[in-house]
């Protein structure tokens, strides 16, 4: 497609970013990005999951603002405070998820952001509301009912209609945020229609997607991130699918793994058999030994930490079976039921999944193990008290003392607590979902000892991670999952990168695969 | 620092009412005599309210609300009430409350638990529900009296519901301390997503805390029929909001995730001799303002809600939320 228009970025660019920088909390997301944009012009943006590039699009659309660098947009600098200031100066992101009221209209949405037509005593000249929603949606070129409500239309038609709203609005730069991923092949077609055809009305666009093939065929431009720095920007002629992926990922594996442990393969913990849950997951079939971890792979939406809660207990599954140790799980058996079992699950999101914020570093221990020192329900007070002591130094919890509330500590110190409150129940299967996420480096360090030591001490863990460092170097055996299934298994030498990555949008194959 | 604002709020308070009750003290033994039938006539009249107070404030900890508390005890109070006054009033009347008093809770719990109704919502409903059922059986009757509680008033030199507080609110209290379950309300009310994912049972422990709140429910109607002589369909009206706001002023957390019983203590009584003192310094306020001062009853009590939800936001937590019960 992108032979149909050469772009103009030499002429005017309407998009310049000189060195953008941006920190959370002292951990860099972004460091020093710089390209330009010209009119019409497309520019790919790709990189792994935590690269940078959401950081990217919110400081672009308003969300964020960068610690450092200019934006300059149309010729002049401009900082973007918040969406609405963007949207009026014509930069229109469409994220991944999408942001309608459901319950109002197809005209409504449409026309949310701006002045409604008036009748002379003050009310909304609904008449003419709807005419001019539908002579926008027209010029788009979609035929929708104006009078339908939000919710009832389909991914794609809520895709495009944020699509024409935001170039109802004059929008001069479109950001799209994985535009694909709820949508089915004939509409993804339609989809990319349209946008061509904006392209050639020269409207830019940043394309961000972890389809490679689809970011092959529909931009000018590429720009790879990673680790939050720009380490590739070149045009599409010079692109291909092993180029982008050794950008991605190409770092060298660096000793952040100190793995110790001997391989060894104890009795079998789990075992999974086609297990299937509508919409999320289908066909699961594997098996976790003692003294062995599993690494899951794949995308995010794959269906990884669905999967995981499922076989945590937390919702039901349609089909299948879970044979923890020697006994088959019944439909009746819940998280409450997996613990006693001596199953833990380290949940992704430990802010809304594991924590309560404000509660003390030691009540947020002691829920994990209480119940085993309780006697008629009833906890000795010193117990408690003495454990988490034990617990902070064992698993190095830097704290004032154990009644600073967990809110307030970093985030490597939370998820040790968090790890704390679990490994104290003395599991023998552990999941693992995302452990290192959002943690400095040191800390990271411990954690990845921490779960040598505990496979080394005949443990099963299931590792679940979208760092493909933290995956190859930490996994004895590596599950790759895409759109719900397992595809691949990858053992000894085939645990590469590059296999990690084709594997998880499904594209390896024997003559794809790098040996 | 913080957990002598109440105490001092009720000292203060008592100090007031006495000053402006116009009393007159010859002797030190004079002063306990009025000190003692005072406490014991606050304690009589707090009672059915700290009784019920004490359930709340399990409700609270886990985000709930229980707005049908009210309905619920003057229901309990009617059913019993039905029953003739005599010695077959233990083993008849008595019993068929309890079993009322922890169906109610039962439907409160389920509603919320396994129906999902958002708790102000199951409650509302409920509460204008009980209120019918107290006018369907009692229809417009005033029964009195029909029950005496031993030793209720006097049991021996001490108030007989002394005796109950006492076994409450410090039994109770401290197995509810070192219980395992009071750590599981907290995370439920903290993050019920989270509590989930740490494998607590949430829906069976929301049922367990509605129901235990039916059973003191229960032991509020038993200390309010054996108080007031009468009941009938519309008793207790407005109840509901002077126990929430003894919670709440207690420190309690509307949000959920911290609870703390001898706030919930003391919020009561900071309630109950404001109430008191006003209406029994009507005289005083005859002479001094242009208003009748029983109508101000109210107006400081709002205030004193709000400024206690406020002083719970806006103030720095206790560190340990663990160690007070």
């Amino acid at each position: 497609m992108h032979s149909e228009f050469s772009p103009r970025q030499d002429t005017d660019p309407v998009l310049e970013l000189c060195g953008i920088s941006k920190s959370f909390s002292g951990v860099s997301a972004l460091k020093d990005v710089s390209f330009s944009l010209g009119t019409g012009e497309v520019l790919g943006l790709i990189g792994e999951n935590g690269a940078g590039k959401s950081t990217l699009i919110k400081i672009l659309s308003g969300i964020h603002s960068s610690d450092s660098g200019e934006i300059r947009y149309c010729g002049s600098q401009i900082t973007v405070s918040n969406p609405a200031q963007g949207l009026r100066l014509g930069i229109a992101a469409i994220h991944q998820e999408l942001a309608y009221c459901g319950s109002l209209t197809v005209a409504e949405n449409m026309m949310l952001a701006e002045a409604w037509p008036r009748l002379k005593w003050g009310g909304v000249d609904w008449t003419k509301l709807h005419g001019q929603a539908c002579l926008r949606l027209q010029e788009f070129g979609l035929n929708l009912d104006t009078q339908q409500l939000c919710r009832e239309l389909s991914a794609a038609e809520k895709q495009e209609l944020s699509i024409a709203r935001a170039l109802s609005l004059n929008a001069k730069l479109l950001i799209l945020d994985e535009p694909t991923a709820s949508l089915s092949e004939p509409e993804i077609k339609r989809l990319f229609d349209r946008l061509a055809q904006l392209k050639k009305q020269g409207v830019s666009m940043i394309y961000v997607s972890h389809r490679l093939e689809e970011v092959l065929s529909f931009v000018d431009r590429i720009c790879v991130l990673r680790d939050g720095e720009q380490v590739g920007l070149y045009p599409v002629e010079e692109a291909s699918i092993p180029r982008m992926i050794r950008d991605m990922v190409g770092r060298p594996l660096n000793q952040v793994f100190p793995r110790t442990r001997e391989s060894f393969q104890g009795t079998e913990l789990l075992r999974v058999e086609g297990l299937g849950r509508d919409g999320l997951f289908q066909d699961i079939s594997f098996q976790v030994n003692a003294g062995e971890m599993v690494g899951l792979g794949g995308l995010v939406g794959a269906g990884r930490s669905e999967l995981a809660r499922a076989l945590y207990g937390l919702y039901p599954v349609d089909s299948g079976a879970i044979k923890l140790r020697e006994t088959i799980l019944n439909s009746k058996s819940n998280a409450c039921d997996r613990l006693q079992r001596k199953m833990v699950y380290v949940p992704e999101e430990r802010k809304k999944q594991s924590l309560v914020l404000d509660h003390t570093l030691f009540n947020s221990i002691c829920i994990g193990f209480s119940d085993l020192a309780a006697r008629f329900g009833f906890i000795p007070p010193s117990f408690e008290q003495k454990k988490t002591e034990h617990c902070m130094e064992r698993y190095r919890i830097r704290a004032t003392g154990f009644d600073q509330s967990v809110g307030t500590l970093s985030g490597g110190n939370q998820q040790k607590s968090i790890l704390a409150r679990w490994l104290e129940r003395k599991p023998d299967l552990i999941i693992l979902d995302e452990p290192t996420r959002g943690v400095d480096i040191a800390a990271k360090m411990e954690i990845h000892s921490l779960m040598d030591q505990l496979a080394a001490d005949g443990k099963g863990i299931l590792l679940i991670t979208s760092d493909l460092q933290e995956l190859l170097g930490m996994s004895d055996r590596i599950l790759v999952m895409c759109q719900g299934r397992i595809t691949t298994e990858l053992k000894g030498d085939r645990m590469t990168e590059d296999n990690v990555i084709l594997a998880a949008s499904d594209l390896l194959t024997p003559s794809t695969e790098i040996k | 620092m913080k957990q002598f604002i109440l105490p001092a709020i009720l000292i203060s308070e008592i100090i007031f009412f006495t000053w402006i009750g116009d009393y007159t003290f010859k002797s030190p033994e004079d002063f306990l005599r009025y000190f003692q039938s005072y406490s014991a006539d606050l304690l009589t009249q707090s009672a059915p309210v700290l009784l019920a107070a004490f359930g709340m404030t399990l409700i609270l900890a886990t985000a709930g609300i229980d707005l049908s508390i009210a309905s619920m005890i003057a229901l309990i109070s009617c059913v019993m009430s039905s029953f003739d006054g005599d010695v077959s009033f233990w083993w008849k009347a008595v019993p068929l409350g309890l079993l009322v008093a922890l169906v109610l809770g039962l439907t409160n719990g389920s509603l919320i638990a396994v129906l999902d109704v958002p708790p102000i919502i199951a409650t509302l409903g409920t509460m204008i529900l009980f209120r019918g059922l107290c006018f369907t059986v009692m229809g417009d009757l005033e029964k009195s009296p029909f029950f005496d509680v031993p030793g209720y008033e006097w049991f021996g030199r001490f108030p007989g519901a002394l005796l109950l507080i006492s076994l409450v609110y410090l039994g109770l209290g401290a197995g509810y301390h070192y219980s395992r379950k009071k750590r599981e309300l907290l995370m439920i009310g903290g993050n019920p997503i989270a509590a989930r994912y740490a494998g607590i049972p949430v829906d069976r422990r929301l049922i367990q805390v509605y129901v235990f709140s039916g059973f003191m429910a229960f032991l509020s109607a038993v200390c309010f029929t054996a108080r007031n002589s009468s009941v009938s369909g519309s008793s207790l009206t407005g109840m509901e909001l002077q126990v929430i706001a003894a919670v709440i002023l207690g420190g309690t957390r509307v949000q959920g995730g911290y609870s703390s019983l001898s706030g919930t203590f003391f919020g009561v009584f900071i309630i109950a001799v404001l109430d008191e003192g006003l209406r029994g310094a009507a005289g005083w306020g005859e002479e001094n303002l242009p208003f009748k001062l029983s109508y101000l009853q109210y107006v400081l009590i709002g205030i004193i809600l709000i400024g206690g939800v406020w002083m719970n936001t806006h103030l720095p937590f206790p560190k340990k939320n663990a160690k007070s019960s």
